[in-house]
């Protein structure tokens, strides 16, 4: 559909945009994540505004995450979650395995360090239409797609062959919030958490309940130290 | 029609509240800040009931000797709040729920809308920010001789 293709053409020129004012020195280097993630905050209220009008109210969170995989994903990514899980105290973890702002560029691991800019603006969408549904919460991404990552899930190594780009969210949450995580899986290529400022030091989430995750040798701690 | 139309954010303060001009304007601030106690009531008491119960409009919340108060509360908990004349015994519930759909549906344009914050009042001063809002608020109030 060609509304699709407009969304990858304006989300890819939006971050080259960014960047390229970064470069200029219009923007400091290194806000170009926050900043994208800004954006996708602004939309994200607004979407969610929109696509809920016609909905039932709801229930709990996880209900509110349920809507978010299938209604909110369909309607922006043509797609559902693939997966959701969940250790019941407020961690989430959306994955994606067929990420589609990431496919155009996933034949190999070529651009493996560049897909966390184009990770950041979902991040914001995610968070800005939690926020307005009343959810405080933290989106961080993770992108796992390399032999390397072998072992992990068995979907995951479907992916390593097919060397497609997955992406993976993640939530954790103290009492009364919500904290939504979107961890890079590649070791060294954590994306900074879009703003460390809403985890106070002595409230940062630990995630002390066993998550199916933690079987993944690379995001299970290092997100939340 | 309606008397007295407010919106109030989730946080609990007013983004907008007009009534008509010729009656008592602190009354209906008045009304529309003491049906909040109701609004929450309603809300709370909706998370155990069972689906089709989970209606985003929310009824009459009190009735006064003159006035009859409806509420509405959206997902994102945003809610509206109508006044209207008890004399009017030809509004029926339905057309109640219709206006309440039709401002919410203005409300959406103007959160979509790019030139306004999130929680900010709406404003009728800027062009095509309040004013589409406005005048959709102005068609559902009792018309003014």
């Amino acid at each position: 559909m060609a509304d699709e293709a407009l969304f990858l053409l304006l989300h890819n020129e939006m971050v080259s945009g960014v960047y390229k004012s970064a470069e200029q020195g219009e923007v400091e280097n290194g806000r170009c994540i926050t900043k994208l993630e800004n954006m996708g905050f602004r939309v994200g209220q607004g979407l969610i505004e929109r696509f809920t009008k016609d909905t039932a109210r709801f229930k709990d969170e996880l209900d509110i995450m349920k809507f978010i995989c299938k209604d909110f994903w369909t309607t922006v990514f043509k797609k559902q979650i693939d997966n959701l899980r969940t250790n019941h105290q407020g961690i989430y973890v959306l994955q994606d395995n067929k990420f589609r702002l990431l496919t155009q560029m996933s034949a190999g691991k070529q651009y493996l360090e560049h897909a966390s800019k184009y990770l950041a603006f979902t991040c914001g969408l995610i968070r800005g239409g939690l926020s307005n549904l009343g959810i405080k919460s933290i989106v961080t991404a993770e992108v796992s797609s390399m032999p390397a990552c072998s072992g992990v899930h068995v979907q995951n190594m479907q992916d390593c062959c097919t060397g497609t780009y997955k992406a993976m969210w993640f939530a954790a949450s103290i009492p009364h919030h919500l904290y939504l995580a979107f961890l890079p899986c590649y070791p060294s290529q954590l994306l900074p958490l879009p703003c460390p400022s809403l985890i106070p030091p002595q409230q940062t989430p630990v995630c002390d309940a066993p998550l199916p995750v933690s079987m993944c040798s690379h995001c299970s701690t290092s997100a939340y130290e | 029609m309606a008397v007295c139309v407010a919106v109030i954010a989730k946080e609990n303060y007013p983004l907008y509240i007009r009534s008509t001009p010729t009656e008592n304007e602190l009354k209906f601030h008045y009304m529309v800040h003491t049906s909040l106690d109701v609004v929450d009531e309603k809300i709370s008491a909706m998370g155990k009931a069972l689906v089709d119960q989970r209606e985003l409009y929310l009824g009459l919340l009190y009735p006064t000797e003159d006035y009859k108060v409806y509420g509405y509360v959206t997902n994102s908990k945003v809610k509206f709040v109508m006044v209207v004349d008890s004399s009017n015994t030809a509004l029926r519930d339905n057309e109640i729920r219709s206006m309440f759909r039709k401002l919410h549906n203005s409300y959406t344009d103007v959160m979509c809308n790019p030139f306004y914050n999130p929680g900010d009042r709406i404003q009728s001063r800027f062009v095509c920010l309040g004013r589409a809002f406005d005048n959709m608020v102005t068609s559902m109030m009792i018309p003014v001789c």
